[in-house]
């Protein structure tokens, strides 16, 4: 049972990467527009469709 | 450089697709002859039809660019709508004048700016995708992130390499009108803070969850036995996990329990703050003492809770339209400027965009017609109808010459005008209104939060029990057991579900009523919805529709040969003998019709979009032929109406009474037969507090037209029912007292609480004085209704007036029907009726576990259970009470009395 003085720090060790992680989602503003992302999801495959070269502007 | 061509099923799947042929390409308007056809050297199938030049040119960018793939995507989206592309007009070189730069601009980095840009015509993913395309499309442009709800585009780009201008005319390009967003100090604090919120609710979950494991392992060792090593191992681990939860996480509780005392009063987080603490230093001494009696998974949780539910209840508040930058979006941006060539002022010079806060006084500054005037000023040339609703409320514009003075804000209506600025900017009148209402000037009399006056009881009843427990139990059982009953008390009455009860119950009737296009912005909106007592109505665009419409119709014995025929559009609009009666007679009058409709064909003025819409019904009603006679020569006259020439001779004019007057004068005596029922006519019109306007052919008096705002649908049987509950119900204007009586006496509101003719300052005034003995609630749509909205005990903006009221009010109606108005007073009633509820749920929990905790049946294990239940309890509650519900069957009977009378 002695595994337990190892675990113990171990689940908190993961649980405190998972925080940090979401931490820095939060604080780069990921959670600020909820409703735009899903948008953008739905044109992803319209990429493929591009021209390989991109079109220079010529303004 | 021409587009890749599209993948062969897809060619094949719009040729066979035949209605979208009647379609514009671009923007999916039914065509309409006079299309632009587009073969643009590709395959026939390939050919396009455009509505207008501006979608033909964005649709020709989209497809060199290679985004074509946006047309694909909106097929399948079901296409629909797009407005109608808008070329950038004009010269966009003022967007990189430097006064605007630093107002607008951000310097992130040496190299690097951000703008916020707000945009029009943006309304599906695919606009998401072509928007965001930007830094492929312009070099020197970072990024673009579109906020597809609040219609933004944040653009990071190099000013090195591009400028404002240039990524305005791209935008343009594509069919997005677009323009810059000031700097919102406001924006950013509130951003900072709900990251800062966001990171305290991540860690107080962390921390809750992995306590509460922890004393899971400790609850069962109660009851199966745990080794002394393990349960200090596992009570240390709680601590330590615990010290953030309590300090970092919890500060908000702090900050506002002693904010509350500083005020003094008793804020329902000081009771929350004192369980927390108390518990949380008791459990450490325990665990020192090496004693199990701990508390912290239920500290962790409360804490994890609390800041969810406050979290969700700020989010589902529509601040976000704080956004929208008052002061731009009221006065462009924009605006033409005279630039002397020579020096010293002289007369040669040409006409510059400039940024219109760099106008200085005694700057020459021009308006063309359909523009919005930048500065106060004097008009030294033309004379036009300025529209200044957005200041007076007034609906009909108001007639301006050499001379006068215009204000900013106000909208150049007929013809072109040259003014010289007497002010800046800054100095501007409806600059100082903005002003005014950005530092919060007029303040409100405060709200008494329910919550917080049952906390006040609250906590002096729990002290009182806790002491009574100390003492009781300590004198009969000794000071331990006595200790850890008060203790047990305090924990299990901490007023989590008192403290969740009104934030959760908030949060889902906002989000609810939002769904409904009912936006509430502030927390306590809600409340004084619901309690106020004397509800004061704008009239122009909130009880009326706020635009002109054709309410009388009146047909002169020399046009029928016969007797006069009056309608009255209002109350005939469906009743079907009027078909009857009035067919024969509109079918012989086809040439006046079609006189009248030439006539007004190219008129901007509201009175003539008024007569045309009209038309368009009459033509509908009747079968008339809709053509317009090209050889009818046309002159507006300024402030009277317009005058035509027939291709027979014959002298068409129509516009006001006076204006017709004078020329009955000029044409002799034998005009008298058909004078009498020409001012009999007009004074009838003007008894029903219409505009009258006349047409007349060869100086003969034909017709006339009686020209006044609409009563909103229903709004009648609102008003009445709040009147029926005690409601007073007062009409404020800034119109003429006469027409305000008018609609007054249309809805039942008496003659004395029918208040017209008064600038916004004298409208707050009076809110204000109101407010002293009654509880206030202001529905308004204007400009000029900004003031009030902000001094009414709250302020009910409606859409379709200026983006001010919706910056202003503490709830807005996103689609003005009356249906809304009832759902909003409802909703907001259910709403604190559920708010009741769930607050006597959670103090009967209370009392209950405090009676359990007396009687010494609580141990942290109790207690851990109890706490969560009593606030899914409060959660439940709220998820299925009926605010804002009920108003999906009311919106249908909205919709079904449009329908029907």
């Amino acid at each position: 049972m002695s595994i337990i003085f190892f675990l113990l720090p171990a689940t908190i060790l993961l649980a405190l990467l998972a925080l940090v992680a979401y931490v820095w989602c939060a604080r780069s503003g990921q959670y600020e527009d909820l409703d735009t992302p899903p948008l953008r999801m739905l044109t992803d495959d319209l990429e493929e469709r591009l021209p390989k070269e991109k079109a220079t502007p010529n303004h | 450089m021409n587009s890749q061509p599209l993948s062969e099923d897809l060619v094949d799947w719009k040729a066979s697709e035949a209605p979208i042929s009647g379609r514009c390409a671009h923007c999916g308007l039914p065509l309409i002859e006079g299309s632009i056809l587009n073969t643009d050297g590709r395959s026939a199938k390939q050919r396009e039809l455009f509505c207008c030049i501006g979608c033909e040119t964005v649709y020709g960018v989209i497809q060199q660019l290679g985004l074509g793939s946006f047309y694909e995507y909106r097929k399948l989206e079901g296409d629909f709508l797009v407005k109608p592309a808008q070329l950038p007009e004009g010269e966009l070189e003022y967007l990189d004048d430097p006064l605007l730069l630093s107002e607008f601009v951000e310097r992130v980095s040496p190299t690097e700016s951000r703008v916020l840009l707000h945009l029009e015509g943006i309304h599906c993913a695919a606009c998401v995708w072509l928007i965001e395309k930007l830094p492929h499309l312009l070099s020197g442009v970072t990024e673009a992130r579109v906020n597809f709800v609040q219609g933004t585009v944040e653009v990071l780009y190099e000013p090195s390499k591009v400028t404002l201008s240039q990524i305005s005319h791209w935008l343009g390009r594509l069919g997005y009108g677009s323009s810059p967003v000031r700097g919102n100090d406001a924006l950013k604090e509130e951003r900072r803070l709900s990251r800062w919120e966001l990171t305290r609710i991540g860690i107080a979950a962390v921390i809750a969850a992995n306590t509460m494991s922890l004393a899971i392992s400790l609850y069962q060792g109660w009851f199966t036995g745990i080794s002394a090593e393990y349960a200090s191992l596992f009570s240390y681990t709680s601590l330590v996990l615990t010290i953030p939860a309590i300090t970092f996480c919890a500060m908000p509780f702090y900050r506002a329990a002693i904010g509350g005392l500083r005020a003094r009063s008793i804020h329902i987080d000081l009771p929350i703050s004192v369980a927390l603490l108390l518990a949380f230093f008791v459990s450490s001494a325990n665990t020192l003492r090496g004693s199990v009696e701990v508390y912290y998974d239920t500290i962790t949780a409360l804490i994890f809770l609390l800041l969810g539910a406050r979290y969700l209840q700020r989010r589902a508040l529509a601040r976000a339209v704080e956004r929208t930058d008052l002061l731009s979006s009221l006065v462009p941006l924009k605006a033409s400027r005279f630039v002397s060539a020579g020096a010293g002022g002289s007369e040669q010079g040409s006409w510059q965009g400039v940024y219109s806060g760099i106008l200085a006084v005694g700057d020459k500054v021009r308006v063309e017609p359909g523009e919005v005037i930048p500065v106060d000023g004097v008009i030294v040339e033309g004379g036009s109808a300025v529209g200044a609703a957005i200041l007076t409320g007034e609906a009909l514009p108001v007639r301006v010459k050499p001379g006068n003075r215009v204000f900013a804000g106000t909208t150049n209506i007929s013809s072109p005008i040259t003014l010289v600025a007497e002010s800046t900017l800054a100095t501007s009148r409806i600059s100082r209104i903005v002003n005014q209402i950005d530092r919060g000037d007029i303040a409100r009399a405060p709200i008494i939060d329910l919550t917080d006056q049952l906390s006040s009881v609250f906590v002096v009843v729990v002290l009182l029990l806790s002491l009574l427990c100390f003492l009781f139990w300590g004198w009969s059982l000794g000071f331990e057991e006595g200790f850890n009953r008060t203790l047990a008390l305090l924990v299990v009455t901490c007023p989590c579900a008192l403290g969740l009860a009104a934030p959760i119950t908030l949060a889902i009737a906002v989000r609810r009523a939002a769904r409904h296009g009912l936006f509430i912005r502030s927390s306590d909106a809600i409340q004084r919805i619901a309690d106020a007592n004397e509800l004061v109505f704008d009239k122009t665009g909130t009880v009326t529709e706020g635009k002109l419409e054709v309410r009388r119709f009146w047909l002169a014995p020399e046009a029928t040969k016969a007797d006069p025929v009056i309608w009255d559009v209002a109350s005939d609009l469906h009743d079907p003998g009027v078909e009857q009666r009035l067919t024969p007679i509109v079918s012989a009058q086809v040439e006046f019709f079609q006189a009248v409709l030439s006539l007004e064909n190219g008129s901007s003025h509201p009175v003539g979009i008024a007569i045309r819409n009209f038309l368009a019904v009459v033509g509908e009603r009747f079968a008339l032929d809709k053509a317009v006679d090209d050889r009818l020569l046309c002159e507006p006259v300024l402030g009277r109406g317009v005058k035509g020439f027939g291709a027979d001779g014959a002298v068409w004019r129509i516009g006001s009474s006076s204006w017709l007057t004078e020329e009955l004068e000029l044409c002799g005596e034998n005009q008298h037969a058909g004078e009498v029922e020409f001012r009999k006519e007009e004074s009838l019109s003007l008894m029903q507090r219409l505009t009258p306007i006349f047409v007349s052919r060869n100086s003969v008096i034909l017709a006339g037209f009686g020209i006044g705002d609409t009563v909103r649908q229903g709004i009648k049987e609102c008003i009445a029912a709040e009147q029926a509950r005690g409601t007073g119900v007062t009409l404020l204007s800034g119109d003429h007292p006469e027409v305000v009586e008018a609609v007054g006496v249309q809805l039942g509101v008496s003659a004395e609480r029918c208040l017209g003719g008064k600038s916004p300052e004298e409208k707050a005034a009076f809110v204000l004085e109101l407010g002293r003995t009654r509880r206030t609630a202001f529905f308004g749509d204007g400009v000029n209704d900004a003031l009030v909205l902000r001094a009414a005990g709250v302020g009910v903006g409606v859409a379709g007036g200026a983006e001010v009221a919706l910056r202003v009010s503490d709830a807005f109606i996103a689609t003005p029907s009356t249906a809304r108005f009832s759902a909003l007073l409802s909703g907001a009633r259910l709403t604190m009726r559920a708010i009741y509820r769930n607050l006597f749920a959670s103090v009967t929990y209370n009392v209950i576990g405090a009676g359990a905790a007396f009687l010494g049946y609580v141990n942290p294990l109790v207690a851990a259970i109890l706490m969560p239940i009593s606030s899914l309890t409060v959660v439940f509650i709220a998820s299925f009470s009926n605010t804002f519900q009920e108003q999906d069957g009311k919106e249908q009977d909205g919709r079904e009395q449009e329908v029907a009378p």
